[in-house]
């Protein structure tokens, strides 16, 4: 009851605003972002146990202060094609409800404060990646940033 | 009864909430009046009251909730507008409850509680709900007069005047909504005096009485949110993990005080382990508690007489475990009443008590609890489940027979299985045993069924304690560590790489022999397809004996490590539909290990036995055949009378419905993987006493070259191993090669390729010669082998391909054979008595009359070293023995040269 009431005023809050802070990376040279509020921390490369006959893009379970989080072969998800996750992959944590899973990618850029008026939806002539995991697409000064629909990357 | 004051106990920890909910909410409504969802909530607050208090009968409290609730409804409906007063109203209709909760609590019942409503409450509600009969009839009243205290009197005129004092305590001034929130000295009755109250208390005597003295009872317990338990719990975890980390640095460390100061952890923490274990747990009361009203609707229904009765109530499980275990119950309990209680005068007839009972009881028993429903009902007549389960096709005639009573009761759990002939509304919807089964296995674990006919039914269910913290082995595969559940451990078996028989094979299938029983065996490796390298030729193999429900079956495993306590953690959405996992847990070591679902691996194992995959050429190498040991696979055509054949000659077994078997000119067939497989009934053939008529029977299927032909038998028994020569004396049917005595009965070993070539000659006769090519002509073969077996079975492919055998048992032999009769080619053994193979050859290699002569090695050792030794030796071909179709090869190459 009380949780809707602060809820609500959380969202008009956020519908007042029309910037929003995005945490960026890269997968070799494709650069993305997707919506801070998703992002619970970034971790150097952890040791990760395989898990035999799951899907391609589950690399494996990493020990996260106890908790077990599965760590997703982001390329291989957007792509199809798996990466080369190697010591200097990083994790991005992601809290999906209770659900905590580790974003594979090559490397963190900065945070970007960006307006969410400048979006663009995703061009359809988009062939290489499944559009359903893009919320939109911002044309930056010198490349574009794909912007994660983490909830559709994370189903 | 008891439990009936347990259903109060939860109404009032609820109700306490909710009040708390309204204080709460009800402010918040009068701050934003417009706030729908608010308002919904205080709605559905005082609905739910209103059903619990009218479900247990306090019609007084239930009036009080009842007014408000239609005073609400008309706000909902626009009909009345948020103010000041109607918050009072409502802050004063939840004070009221308060009241009535208190006196609940102390009496059981609401009798004493306030008979009317305070005044300006009534008045309001009069307006909402005119046909109150025990409101004051002030309905013309005006809203603004109602919180005079003129009208508060005037309505306690109306009542009956002995209980005026009291709400006098009660009437609180409607201005002061702040004090009703709170009322530290006015308008309290404590639970213990109530029942007092009316006839003692002089009038308007006001006591002042500690707030906190009235605080009820159900306070001292309170609610957590399953979440954050869940969330200790696993803090707990890995707590215990740290600990073992710690434990293990302090054996290396000598610094008393760090000793002192970590055996302190080690102990806090146990302790905390088992305190944040007990917060999870509830009694089982809490489900059987509602198995007295069930049955009873079920005996009504059914027109039966049941009296329940309950034990052990107070053993305490895992709230999730006491969830995941009620429905089971239910539909057992369902089931003993439907099928298992009699009815009355059939009850009556048999003397015994027309009333029925049956007993829920529940304990705990090492490390687990037992749940037993017990019924004094007709109990299961086991013939009577054996011919359901043949009607049903879920076992053949054999097994039926073969079958013991204990095992025939638990066919009840097999899918498709309903005894009841008449389907009734409570139990036999198609929604079967099996789903129980599943369900507690689920929770990891196991029911049973015991019977005695007209005595009644036990069924037995034993689960785990808890799922969050199990005992576990720690098993290794392709270097990657696995966890698995020790409930479902029945023992280690670890057989060195001696052992006889070791590991047998059908087809593709792995079997081991456990004490005189089949367990399919799979390999962890194999089913994860783990990529790591085996160990080859391990100098021991671990077999992990698994069970579940009555089921077993062996998990090859690399290494077998200790035993560890492991934090259960459930795997997330994109691994949870992998079936070999159960979830993960961390490690002492802080790595990540995999829990293996054994349900999960059984369904692989049953498709072990199930489907006796084709084995390849490269597994056929495998096989291991001992000159002296043969395995047999036991059969039976007709319940008297056993057969065997040599397992290694079986391509595959398969099980077949008679309704699909066709008939094509002399043959019967069957369709078989696109294929027509020709069946042979070895009753027309040989002298055996005809079979019954079986709807469903085993197919033994052979291959021959290209060609597939099956043997049809009415029950594959075993497969055994035996080192026993076969009596070949007093043969007198072609087709068989002689007898021996396996469990005790006289069998007769089939002599598969005689009879496969007397009903298909086609398959044998030399291309060559279906053509006209060339000529048959009779080559001579020598046979050493010091094996009667193995001689008698590789001279029947011999002869079944033209070739004329003459068989001697070793070297030596065979060299005198060799010097008084002509031969074509030799097929000897390596290893024998006297004059062994590669002796042999040499021997023919160094004589001046027959070294030209081809010589065929056919041995159990056909490793590259044994069959280097032997070419070095002479020998011109080396071939794994009993591999027929090589053989034939072989020699027909060795036929055109010699030609």
């Amino acid at each position: 009851m009380q949780s809707t009431v602060i809820q609500k005023h959380f969202q008009n809050r956020r519908s007042n605003e029309s910037t929003k802070p995005f945490a960026t990376f890269y997968l070799q040279n494709e650069f993305f972002g997707i919506d801070v509020e998703w992002v619970q921390e970034i971790l150097k490369y952890q040791e990760m146990t395989p898990v035999p006959l799951a899907p391609e893009y589950v690399c494996g379970l990493i020990n996260l202060r106890g908790q077990i989080v599965m760590a997703m072969d982001l390329k291989a998800r957007l792509h199809g094609k798996p990466n080369h996750i190697n010591a200097s992959s990083m994790n991005l944590i992601v809290k999906d409800g209770d659900e905590i899973i580790s974003l594979l990618v090559d490397d963190i850029g900065d945070v970007l404060e960006l307006d969410e008026n400048d979006m663009h939806p995703v061009p359809l002539t988009m062939t290489s990646m499944n559009t359903e995991y893009f919320d939109g697409v911002y044309r930056l000064e010198n490349q574009l940033l794909l912007i994660l629909n983490v909830k559709n990357v994370l189903s | 009864m008891d439990f009936a004051a347990e259903f109060i106990q939860s109404f009032l920890e609820e109700a306490q909430e909710s009040i708390e909910l309204l204080d709460r909410e009800l402010v918040h409504l009068e701050e934003t009046p417009d706030d729908k969802t608010i308002l919904d909530e205080i709605f559905r607050v005082f609905h739910t009251l209103k059903g619990n208090a009218g479900m247990l009968g306090f019609q007084r409290l239930e009036k009080v909730a009842h007014v408000t609730e239609e005073v609400l409804t008309e706000i909902r409906n626009g009909k009345r507008h948020i103010d000041e007063d109607l918050i009072t109203f409502l802050l004063e209709a939840t004070d009221l409850l308060k009241e009535f909760l208190i006196i609940i609590e102390a009496d059981g019942s609401d009798a004493e509680g306030p008979t009317k409503l305070p005044s300006p409450l009534a008045s309001i509600a009069s307006e909402a709900a005119p046909s109150e009969s025990q409101q004051p009839k002030k309905q013309a009243v005006a809203r603004a007069e109602t919180r005079s205290n003129a009208q508060v009197d005037q309505s306690q005129d109306e009542g009956e005047s002995g209980k005026d004092s009291q709400h006098n305590e009660h009437t609180i001034p409607a201005k002061q909504p702040e004090n009703i929130s709170a009322p530290a000295d006015k308008g309290s009755i404590s639970g213990e005096e109530s029942p007092a109250l009316d006839a003692k208390r002089p009038h308007g005597e006001h006591e002042p009485v500690d707030r906190n003295a009235h605080r009820l009872k159900a306070d001292s317990a309170i609610r957590v949110d399953v979440t954050l338990l869940d969330n200790l719990m696993n803090m707990v975890g890995e707590l215990v993990l740290a600990r073992n980390q710690i434990i293990q640095f302090a054996s290396k460390e000598e610094n008393p005080a760090y000793l002192t100061a970590a055996q302190r952890l080690n102990v806090v923490t146990s302790e905390l382990q088992e305190g944040i274990m007990k917060t999870r747990m509830q009694p089982i009361g809490n489900v059987f508690n509602r198995f007295p009203r069930v049955v009873r609707d079920i005996a009504k229904s059914l027109n039966k007489k049941v009296t329940l009765k309950l034990d052990g109530e107070e053993t305490e499980l895992d709230k999730t475990i006491i969830e995941a275990i009620r429905d089971p119950l239910v539909h057992l309990i369902r089931n003993s009443i439907d099928h298992g209680i009699e009815p009355p005068d059939q009850r009556k007839a048999l003397g015994k008590d027309p009333r029925g009972q049956v007993l829920l009881r529940a304990y705990h028993e090492g490390g687990q609890v037992i749940i037993e429903i017990i019924d004094d009902g007709a109990g299961i007549n086991s013939e009577h489940i054996r011919q359901k389960a043949l009607e049903k096709g879920l076992i053949t005639q054999q097994q039926a027979q073969s079958m013991n009573d204990r095992d025939a009761l638990q066919l009840i759990f097999q899918p498709g299985f309903s005894t009841k002939e008449q389907v009734t509304a409570i139990s036999g919807r198609g929604v079967g045993m099996d789903v129980v089964k599943t369900d507690i296995e689920k929770i990891g674990g196991t029911v049973e069924i015991h019977s005695e006919v007209s005595h009644g039914t036990t069924i037995t269910i034993k689960i785990p304690l808890t799922l969050a913290i199990i005992p576990a082995l720690i098993v290794t595969s392709g270097q990657q560590r696995f966890a698995i559940p020790q409930v479902n451990l029945i023992e280690l078996v670890c057989l060195d790489s001696e052992d006889n028989p070791g590991i047998e094979k059908l087809g593709d299938a792995e079997i081991y022999r456990l004490r005189g029983h089949l367990l399919p065996l799979i390999r962890l490796s194999k089913v994860l397809q783990l990529s790591g390298r085996q160990l080859e030729k391990a100098a021991s193999t671990n077999i992990v004996v698994l069970s579940t429900g009555g089921w077993q079956f062996g998990l090859i495993v690399d290494q077998i490590h200790d035993t560890e306590e492991i934090v259960v953690k459930p795997l997330g959405k994109h691994l949870k539909n992998i079936d070999c996992f159960a979830g993960a847990s961390v490690m002492g070591d802080g790595k990540v290990a995999l829990i293996l679902d054994v349900v999960g691996l059984s369904k692989i194992a049953k498709l072990v036995l199930d489907d006796v995959a084709e084995h390849s050429e490269t597994e056929q190498v495998a096989l291991t055949f001992d000159d002296n040991v043969h395995s047999l696979l036991l059969f039976r055509i007709h319940p008297d009378s056993q057969f065997a054949i040599p397992s290694s000659l079986v391509s595959r077994l398969e099980t077949c419905s008679a309704n699909h078997v066709q008939h094509t000119g002399k043959h019967e067939v069957i369709q078989y993987r696109d294929r027509i497989l020709p069946l042979i009934r070895l009753e027309t053939i040989l002298p055996i006493e005809s079979p019954l008529t079986l709807e469903v029977f085993s197919v033994v299927v052979f291959q021959i070259e290209d060609h597939i032909v099956g043997f049809v038998v009415a029950e594959i028994l075993d497969i055994f191993t035996t080192d026993q020569k076969i009596d070949a004396s007093g043969i007198e049917y072609d087709g068989v090669l002689g007898t021996c005595i396996i469990h005790g009965k006289v069998t007769q070993v089939i002599d598969v390729y005689k009879i496969i070539s007397n009903q298909f000659p086609e398959w044998f006769i030399k291309k060559e010669v279906l053509y006209g090519l060339t000529e048959p002509e009779e080559k001579r073969i020598l046979l050493v082998d010091d094996s009667p077996f193995i001689r008698s079975i590789e001279r029947s492919y011999l002869e079944s391909e033209g070739y004329s055998v003459i068989e001697a048992q070793d070297g030596q032999e065979a060299l005198d054979l060799l010097n008084t009769h002509p031969f074509d080619i030799i097929v000897t053994d390596i290893d024998m008595p006297r004059m062994n193979g590669l002796e042999l050859v040499r021997a023919i290699r160094n004589s001046d009359r027959y070294s030209n002569i081809p010589v065929v090695a056919v041995s159990s050792l056909a490793e590259p070293e044994n069959i280097a030794e032997g070419k070095k030796a002479g020998m011109d071909a080396y071939l794994q023995k009993l591999s027929r179709d090589e053989l034939i090869m072989t020699l027909k190459n060795f036929g055109q040269q010699l030609s």
